[in-house]
């Protein structure tokens, strides 16, 4: 309960900055300092000895001892000092599905020789150094949720140049990455509906019946075979014949069962199997039309789309 | 139980290894015959398996190697918990945890228990020349430490990383000095004393058996080194430094009489015969302690046994001082008891008989015992004794050998034969070592063990008392040894390097010597007091010591603050400068003042926004900017520079024509 409170506290502290635009420069006030692990142990040593020295008064082992501690002074300054001025001035990711981990390619940057400047958390870690004004780090972040997911608080930290004190800065940098909907798995067929008009129309679905199949979540009430679905229990679905080339459009409108995310996962499945398939393909969604086209371009366009609605406005 | 691959790579195992045998082997030569070959054999097979990624040897195997190794230990030198084992299982264990350092954790581990061994050392030691052994390992074993926390490349001796680490530490001295002086000392040890240490026997012994004396002949290393106080230094063939005094030979050896007793002060002398001064006694790992003859009364922490010989109770494993007052007598009257008298005549009788024949002669002229002794002392001087360092090997009857056949020897034949003929003379007498002369080195006077000396001591009865008569019959053959030093009489190099220049070398080595056992080795609490006192602080309450500790303790981390600070101290390239003027053009408008901390691109948009005239000079300025400091290929070059400074200089005379500034 107190430890639930205290920590919660604490990280109010921490994040207190509240989200920073970038870039941010980090001063000497967001530094924190501890030892690290080696640093506790290389103090257990170093108490032992002084006590040695101290008890039998051996001056030249106190004179290692006080020069270990020199040492120590020394290279907490210089840890300090290597991240102090330390600036993010990049924080970049490229879409993902939601589910996949997110790679942040980050930016740092500092007007002097940093080292040894780590990043890391649960998934993933890594280290560069900036020699030459900037450099870049790769982090790894979960997905959490369609649509533009805010980025998270990261650490910077370095042990630089002993590994005795871990030296580290907090931040959450003001900036969002764009998760696409998880697509369906397996791809569904594409559906029927007519929908609009495009400029082939009478390319845009197949007309002759293929057959019947079964009622699969989300298809559309006119494709229902209702003749045949009437004599059992079960529902019958028609299938129409397809054929490379079509134009194809995804109307969310049309699509009758499922949640919102249901749908849209479906949707961003159609429209990854239509660019696939190097069909020209039109998505409709509530205030939302994004033209017939194909390519990587109107892929993005339609997936962003799809991210978007109704996941909270973008930032 | 699994067995890791090793984590470390070629260059960090280097430095790790580097580390440790730097921490160890300065000791190696107090430790088992094995340790050396244990040691090597160690290193070989950790780099033959890093080389072959060998994996990590199973955790029952390196058990048993260490039961082994602790087996051995206890075998070489004993069971027990006594310091020297315990320092003793430490370094092996040290030297062994290289078999299962394949793990960034355990290579911390060893890099860290190198700074513990190294410091054991010092417990054996604190020579100055140690201080090159106390950097040396320290920088080594700290770079080790960078060198596991972060490789900047490849090569083993990466020069700038060396730097950093050798940066570190010089920055680290300052520290080290001012906590020195002002860390607070303990007046008495907490558990144990500092004298369990021991680096073994030096120096004269209380046995002398042929050819003891001939090794400490071939040393140059100090013996002890004397203040005289007043100035008052006697002349050199008056400086009889008595040592511990033998008074039983069994036909070979001499040795010490045990004594339950001690002697009385000396109380009727006159003040201006005192000699006083000083003596810093290098430690010997024995309990005996050299004092001028005759020493008036004992110093504390010892004792003055009846035979005038200063006598510790605690073996000197430190180096230790303490203040002496003598008399230079001639004659030092005592009494001698019956039993004494008893044993100070015995020799072996049915030895050595044509002295024995030669000494009733004598007494058949005289039975006087000073003229017996005279007698004695002109037979060394008249017959063909010669003083040498290299006498032919005496058997059987050792002292009819020496004063019949070979003639040749030093002090402790002659003085072993001398005392055994006064016994036959029957005048009670005994053998007394120590060291003879020393070397004038300025403020004192340096004796080494090369000075080691042996002489007689005859007991004369006079009619109501008797008195004891110091008798050196070396002097009746080489009389430049005691007028001159044993240096003078050398008439052959003692070994290969026995030059006269690297002795005069090792002599003015010997007074940063003493500086340094004056000012660091032997730096203790009253000491410290004095510093105190100097510095105008009376009291040593804890109050008082917080706060001087915590003042040092700002004063010294300013000292390392102010060199890092000025090393990392901002930097400006030409770009930022150029960018940093167009700032501060408008230092005096809050609002876009304050967006400059933003980035230059929103302070240029909000620059424009302000002032629309100048969009066009402003983006190209923003353009400029960013392309030389952000673009893959930086050319921050003179054009550029150029460029940027002409962008500035049209908004800036834009700017004055509106008036904006």
């Amino acid at each position: 309960m107190i430890r639930q409170l205290f920590k919660r506290k604490f990280n109010q502290f921490i994040n207190r900055r509240g989200r920073e635009t970038v870039p941010i420069s980090f001063d000497w006030r967001r530094i924190y300092v501890l030892p690290s692990k080696p640093g506790i142990f290389f103090s257990i040593i170093w108490f032992l000895m002084m006590m040695a020295g101290l008890n039998f008064n051996n001056n030249m082992s106190l004179m290692l001892v006080f020069l270990l501690f020199g040492l120590a002074q020394v290279v907490l300054h210089r840890t300090f000092f290597n991240l102090k001025n330390l600036r993010l001035e990049q924080v970049k990711a490229k879409p993902v599905f939601l589910g996949e981990p997110v790679t942040l390619n980050i930016q740092i940057g500092a007007d002097d020789e940093k080292w040894q400047i780590r990043t890391d958390n649960e998934l993933s870690s890594d280290v560069n150094n900036i020699t030459q004004q900037t450099a870049q780090l790769k982090l790894l972040v979960p997905s959490h949720k369609r649509g533009w997911q805010p980025v998270e608080r990261i650490k910077f930290y370095t042990r630089y140049p002993l590994g005795l004190f871990t030296v580290w800065v907090y931040c959450t940098p003001d900036e969002f990455i764009l998760i696409y909907p998880k697509p369906e798995s397996p791809c569904p067929d594409f559906p029927h509906h007519g929908g609009r008009e495009g400029e082939k129309p009478n390319l845009k679905r197949g007309d002759e019946i293929s057959g019947v199949r079964d009622y699969r979540q989300g298809d559309p009430i006119r494709d229902i075979a209702w003749k045949k679905s009437a004599q059992g229990n079960q529902i019958w679905v028609k299938e129409f014949n397809q054929s490379q080339g079509k134009n194809l459009l995804f109307d969310y409108s049309q699509l009758s069962h499922g949640s919102t995310e249901f749908k849209v996962s479906r949707m961003t499945a159609w429209v990854l199997a239509a660019e696939q398939q190097q069909n020209e393909y039109q998505i409709l969604l509530p205030e939302f039309d994004s033209g017939m086209a194909a390519g990587e371009a109107h892929k993005h366009h339609c997936l962003t789309a799809l991210a978007e609605y109704q996941s909270g406005d973008k930032p | 139980m699994t067995r890791i691959k090793s984590q470390l790579s070629l260059k960090q195992l280097f430095w790790i290894t580097f580390a440790v045998l730097l921490a160890v082997l300065p000791q190696a030569y107090r430790l088992p015959m094995w340790f050396l070959p244990m040691t090597a054999l160690v290193v070989g097979y950790r780099f033959y398996a890093q080389i072959n990624q060998l994996k990590r040897a199973y955790n029952r195997i390196l058990i048993m190697v260490a039961i082994v190794a602790l087996i051995m230990i206890i075998y070489s030198q004993g069971f027990g918990l006594s310091r020297e084992i315990s320092v003793t299982i430490l370094i092996t264990m040290t030297v062994l945890k290289l078999l299962e350092t394949y793990a960034m954790r355990d290579a911390l581990l060893v890099v860290m228990l190198c700074y513990f061994v190294t410091m054991t050392r010092f417990l054996y030691s604190q020579d100055l020349l140690l201080v090159l052994y106390l950097f040396g390992s320290a920088f080594v074993t700290t770079h080790a430490l960078a060198v596991l926390n972060f490789q900047r490349n490849e090569k083993w001796f990466d020069r700038k990383q060396i730097n950093s680490t050798a940066g570190s530490l010089a920055l680290a001295i300052p520290f080290a000095v001012l906590f020195f002086l002002v860390f607070p000392r303990l007046g008495s040890p907490i558990w144990g004393s500092p004298d369990i240490f021991g680096e073994g026997k030096t120096g004269i012994s209380d046995s002398m058996s042929p050819g003891s004396i001939i090794e400490l002949f071939m040393d140059d290393s100090p013996a002890f080194r004397v203040t005289f106080k007043n100035d008052k230094k006697p002349t050199n063939n008056q400086l009889y430094w008595r040592g511990p005094v033998l008074w039983n030979f069994d036909g070979r050896t001499w040795s010490r009489e045990k004594q339950n007793s001690t002697r009385k002060t000396i109380r009727q002398y006159q003040p201006e015969q005192v000699i006083d001064y000083q003596i810093e006694l290098e430690s010997t790992g024995q309990n005996y302690m050299f004092g001028l003859d005759y020493i008036v009364d004992a110093p504390k922490g010892a004792f003055l046994l009846p035979d005038s010989m200063l006598y510790a109770p605690v073996k000197i494993n430190q180096l230790r001082h303490y203040e002496l007052q003598s008399l230079l007598l001639d004659r030092f009257y005592s009494p001698l008891s019956d039993k004494n008298e008893t044993l100070l005549l015995n020799f072996p009788e049915q030895q050595n008989l044509k002295t024995q024949a030669l000494i009733e002669t004598w007494q058949q002229d005289s039975a006087d015992p000073i003229d017996i002794v005279n007698r004695a002392l002109n037979h060394f001087n008249q017959e063909p004794f010669f003083y040498s360092y290299t006498p032919p090997a005496l058997e059987g009857d050792v002292i009819d050998a020496f004063l019949f056949e070979s003639k040749r020897g030093f002090c402790e034949h002659y003085a072993s034969t001398f005392t055994i003929m006064m016994r036959m003379a029957g005048i009670p007498a005994r053998v007394v070592t120590g060291y003879q002369g020393g070397v004038d080195n300025g403020d004192y006077l340096l004796v080494k063990q090369s000075d080691a000396h042996a002489w007689s001591e005859v007991y004369i009865q006079e009619e109501d008392s008797g008195y004891w008569l110091r008798v050196d019959p070396t002097s009746m053959v080489a009389p430049e040894r005691v007028e001159m030093g044993s240096r003078q009489i050398m008439d052959q190099k003692r070994n290969i390097i026995d030059y006269e220049w690297l002795i005069n070398f090792k002599e003015s080595m010997d007074k940063y010597r003493y500086q340094w056992n004056q000012w660091v080795r032997d730096f203790n609490v009253s000491k410290q007091e004095a510093l105190f006192r100097a510095i105008g602080i009376d009291h040593r309450d804890g109050k008082t010591l917080a706060l001087m500790l915590a003042g040092i303790l700002m004063m010294t981390i300013l000292l390392s603050l102010i060199p890092i600070w000025w090393i990392k101290r901002k930097k400006y390239h030409d770009l930022q400068k150029i960018y940093l003027q167009l700032i501060h053009l408008f230092r005096k408008q809050e609002v876009l003042y304050g967006y400059r901390t933003q980035g230059i691109e929103k302070f240029v948009h909000k620059l424009i926004t302000l002032y629309p005239n100048i969009e066009v000079q402003a983006n190209h300025f923003l353009k400029l900017y960013l392309n030389a400091r952000y673009s893959v290929n930086p050319s921050h070059n003179q054009q550029t520079l150029a460029q940027l400074n002409n962008s500035l200089q049209k908004i800036k005379s834009l700017l004055k024509e509106q008036h904006a500034l």
